[in-house]
């Protein structure tokens, strides 16, 4: 099994043996909820039950079968990737533009580009349908993306903001010097340095809209309903087991993307 | 899955239906050119149906609404997760999605009173021969009874309570109670408890309610939103006697979990439907309304479900085994949820309620 | 420069801005213009005592998933690329798990009779039970599975984007580690730490699913009591006001944050 593992034997202080003892405390913690769900998700019943009596493949033949579950999947990975798109293309510049500017009621237009996170999804559900639907797009992939990004990026930009922070305006303050163009400077600098960010705002975007369910229960529609939409939608009555097997596949198929991309960059390296 | 119970049911629908849908398959066969042609005729025959989701609505479609649209021609698109806030939006907008909502009582009276339903028209609906009052913009359309569950593994025979006053006395029956987050049929069960007789609990006594549960606070460790978690507790040991519905239960102890039910001292609670203001289809609409009340296809879905018919015709066709399940609306203990008073009451009770379960 | 605010600007406008408005007039009754609905929630204690708990609540989660969740980044933003990578897959497994499943699964784990439960109990006797279940505990520790991510990644890029030159030059003037860690690695992650909570805080007032299902009978919160008006009532002037209120709050809050020393979350000053 995975251990704490093999470190330069320097870092052996008390504080890092206490950090790590904690750390494994944390990831144990985040672990334990799987633990049970992916055996319910072997059950051969209509019912959540652990343990299960006898195990079988019978929900994930459902997932795959009935009643448009494969649909909502492919539907909310596509708003995902569009408004995590978006998120990021949005988010980021607007971020980077607060951040190295300086102007009369900065701060009023920063906690304007945040507000939205402020409101109460409900809310914000609501007036996004009223304002959607007297434009007619309610249940489009274009207002659908548009609900989510609104969502998404303010995530972005928190995250983007506290980057940019952390980057040596030395550096770029250097490459200008140099004659490079802002442009230039922003490509070759900032952006490079500004990848981790970049990446873990894009994470969040992608997740948050993955799991957005009050929004986009009401911008969606008949035809197009996303995976927590479908998940909530009979909650007044019952929990369908079926949640266990998609949760449980979609660790799954998360440990197996993560596993190949470390195999792919093992060899190219 | 009662496969014997859907067998009884079919010969008597299929008779109808299977002449019909010979006429629509002939009438279909000369049609064919219109069918290449997507034309606009047949997208005016096209309604959205919205449900409670899950396996209440696919029993819905099986049983009702497939026969429907065999025998109709008629493109019903189900969908599921009612909600009288969406619905408002729609009318206010003129967006409308949803042609007929299947919705909760109070829910549904709530929203006739803010203008967001057209009438039943009642010549294409047949209302006859129902258990319960028809309503201008609403119909009920079956009912399902509330009551004590509980585990017999746990709690056998004599050792759980089988009446409200005895849900409510901890001392003969001690254990853990569950009851629900919502005012509407938790006060009702206070003042069973309190000994109101089940026909006059209306108009309620809030301050006596109210009082009742003072009493039962204490025994209840959790007060319950949704109503899956009514049976999840139970089936894991956190919870002894809950208030749940008797087909949630009888769900659950199919798929092998250990729950009985108590048809005794039941509170009864119309489901009903209704059809959108400014339905794009309002004859269409209304003719599938009117496919719920069939008798057969009532008998089919209750088979199915365990849920009772609102016509009395019906009644007749239900298999042994979901008679015995049906709370009998003439027994004296029998209490059948006002949706009208809750509808003039829920938003100032339910404010109450929360601050009764927040101190 | 301005090229890069004039999208993203634009773009609220255009979708959030008008919808911003209308919630503006709708909390004021428009077309009535009245303060009633703010009188409202005034009028009884139900909106203060669940103010005062969505407050908490969120607090207390947060306050929680730092605790947490910091050793976790730093623990990971010293392991190689590899083994970071593999240990992400753990910390990436919340999301992946709705909360109506997990909520089951916490019952099992956390329940009276639960696995942990019946372990202390069989372990230490019957009294060793503790309630973590339909209480403010249940809600923490709910509210942290989901939030733990969100922390943890925000610092754990502001771990790595720091020079690791800075701590080889103190380690070389010899500089004990816990010397290192309190005064160069922990305020230099202090963005990371700030813009972590201010995420956490805000996503735990509009989470009220978790609470639902988790927390006692007192653990109701003000998104809850939006839900409430908004679609059972159908009073959707209360909700606005309510939301306003919400949204102050939030404002406020992050404001503050964007104060604290070190962290200067909105400010470019080095």
């Amino acid at each position: 099994m995975i251990q704490p593992g093999p470190r330069p034997a320097r870092s052996k202080s008390p504080l890092s043996s206490a950090v790590a003892i904690v750390a494994w405390f944390t990831y144990g913690f985040l672990i334990l909820p799987s633990l049970i769900i992916i055996p319910i998700s072997f059950g051969d019943k209509d019912e959540l039950i652990f343990p299960p009596e006898s195990f079988s493949l019978y929900l994930y033949r459902k997932y795959f079968t009935e009643s448009n579950w494969i649909d909502a999947t492919l539907e909310s990975l596509k708003v995902a990737v569009l408004s995590t798109g978006l998120s990021l293309l949005l988010g980021v510049s607007v971020a980077y533009a607060l951040s190295r500017l300086e102007f009369r009621g900065k701060k009023v237009l920063t906690l304007f580009v945040l507000s939205p996170m402020f409101v109460p999804s409900i809310v914000l559900a609501l007036a996004l349908y009223l304002y959607l639907g007297s434009a007619r797009l309610t249940g489009t992939t274009l207002g659908m993306t548009v609900s989510h990004t609104i969502v998404t990026m303010p995530f972005v930009v928190v995250t983007a903001l506290a980057g940019l922070r952390h980057i040596d305006r030395n550096l770029e303050i250097a490459a200008t010097v140099m004659g490079a163009g802002r442009m230039m400077v922003l490509r070759t600098v900032t952006l490079p340095l500004l990848r981790p960010t970049i990446l873990v705002g894009g994470l969040f975007a992608f997740l948050m809209s993955f799991d957005e369910v009050v929004v986009s229960y009401f911008i969606s529609n008949v035809r197009q309903q996303t995976l927590p939409v479908k998940m909530y939608s009979s909650i007044h009555w019952e929990i369908s087991p079926v949640l266990a097997a998609i949760s449980s596949l979609l660790t799954l198929l998360s440990l197996a993307i993560c596993l190949a991309t470390i195999a792919l960059r093992k060899r190219s390296a | 899955m009662r496969p014997n119970s859907r067998e009884k049911s079919r010969p008597v629908s299929n008779s109808g239906v299977s002449r019909r849908s010979a006429l629509t398959t002939l009438g279909a066969a000369f049609a064919a050119p219109a069918v290449i042609i997507p034309s606009r005729a047949s997208a005016a025959e096209r309604i959205v149906f919205v449900s409670f989701g899950g396996t209440t609505q696919e029993a819905q479609e099986r049983t009702i609404v497939q026969p429907f649209m065999k025998e109709t021609g008629i493109e019903v698109i189900c969908t599921s997760g009612p909600d009288v806030a969406k619905l408002k939006a729609q009318v206010r907008t003129g967006n409308i999605e949803w042609d007929v909502l299947n919705l909760p009582g109070p829910q549904a009276v709530a929203a006739e009173r803010e203008g967001l339903l057209e009438k039943i028209d009642y010549s294409i609906v047949d209302s006859s021969d129902m258990f319960l009052e028809k309503k201008e913009m609403t119909l009920p359309w079956y009912t399902y009874g509330g009551g004590i569950a509980y585990d017999p593994r746990r709690h056998p025979a004599g050792k759980h309570p089988r009446t409200w006053p005895q849900f409510w006395d901890a001392k003969a029956f001690p254990g853990r109670r569950g009851l629900r987050t919502r005012p509407d049929e938790t006060l009702e069960l206070a003042l069973l408890a309190d000994g109101v007789p089940a026909k006059q609990l209306y108009p309620l006594d809030v301050e006596r309610a109210f009082k009742a549960l003072d009493r039962i606070k204490p025994h209840v460790p959790k007060w319950i939103t949704e109503t899956p978690q009514t049976i999840s507790l139970v089936q894991n040991n956190e919870i002894d006697f809950v208030y749940t519905y008797s087909g949630r239960v009888e769900a659950a102890k199919r798929q092998g979990v250990s729950m009985d039910y108590v048809y005794e001292n039941n509170l009864v609670t119309p489901s009903f439907m209704s059809v959108a203001k400014g339905t794009r289809n309002r004859t269409a609409a209304m003719k599938l309304v009117n496919a719920f009340l069939r008798v057969e296809g009532q008998a089919a879905f209750c088979n199915t479900m365990g849920y009772s018919p609102v016509k009395r015709a019906a009644m007749a066709l239900l298999t042994p085994e979901v008679r015995a399940q049906q709370p009998n609306l003439d027994d004296p203990n029998t209490g059948v949820v006002n949706v009208e008073w809750w509808a003039d009451n829920f938003a100032e009770v339910n404010k109450r309620f929360k601050e009764f379960l927040l101190t | 420069m301005v090229v890069f605010l004039v999208p993203t600007v634009a773009f609220l406008c255009i979708s959030f801005l008008v919808p911003l408005v209308v919630l503006v007039t709708t909390s004021f009754g428009e077309p009535l213009w009245t303060l009633k609905n703010y009188a409202e929630l005034v009028s009884r204690p139900l909106y203060f005592i669940v103010f005062r708990n969505t407050l908490e609540i969120s607090l207390l989660s947060t306050a929680f998933t730092l605790l947490a969740g910091y050793p976790v980044a730093y623990h990971l933003a010293r392991q190689s690329e590899r083994r970071r990578a593999l240990l992400i897959i753990l910390v990436l497994l919340p999301f992946w798990t709705s909360i109506l499943v997990k909520s089951f699964a916490f019952t099992v784990l956390l329940g009276q009779n639960g696995i942990i439960n019946t372990f202390l109990a069989s372990a230490l006797g019957e009294q060793a039970r503790v309630p973590l279940l339909f209480n403010r505990v249940g809600v923490v520790i709910g509210m942290a599975h989901f939030l733990l991510p969100f922390m943890i990644f925000t610092v754990l890029a502001s771990l790595l984007n720091q020079n690791p030159d800075l701590r080889k030059a103190a380690e070389i003037m010899g500089s004990g580690r816990i010397r290192i860690f309190c005064r160069i690695t922990l305020p230099l992650s202090m963005p990371g730490v700030l813009a972590g909570s201010l995420l956490c805080m805000i996503l735990s007032m509009g989470m009220f699913i978790t609470p639902a299902l988790l927390g006692g009978r007192g653990d109701i919160m003000i998104s809850n009591l939006v839900d409430f008006h908004v679609r059972e009532t159908l009073d959707w002037n209360v909700a606005a006001a309510l939301a306003m209120c919400l949204i102050g709050i939030t404002a406020i809050l992050t404001f503050m944050l964007s104060r604290v020393r070190g962290g200067q979350l909105f400010d470019t000053a080095h």
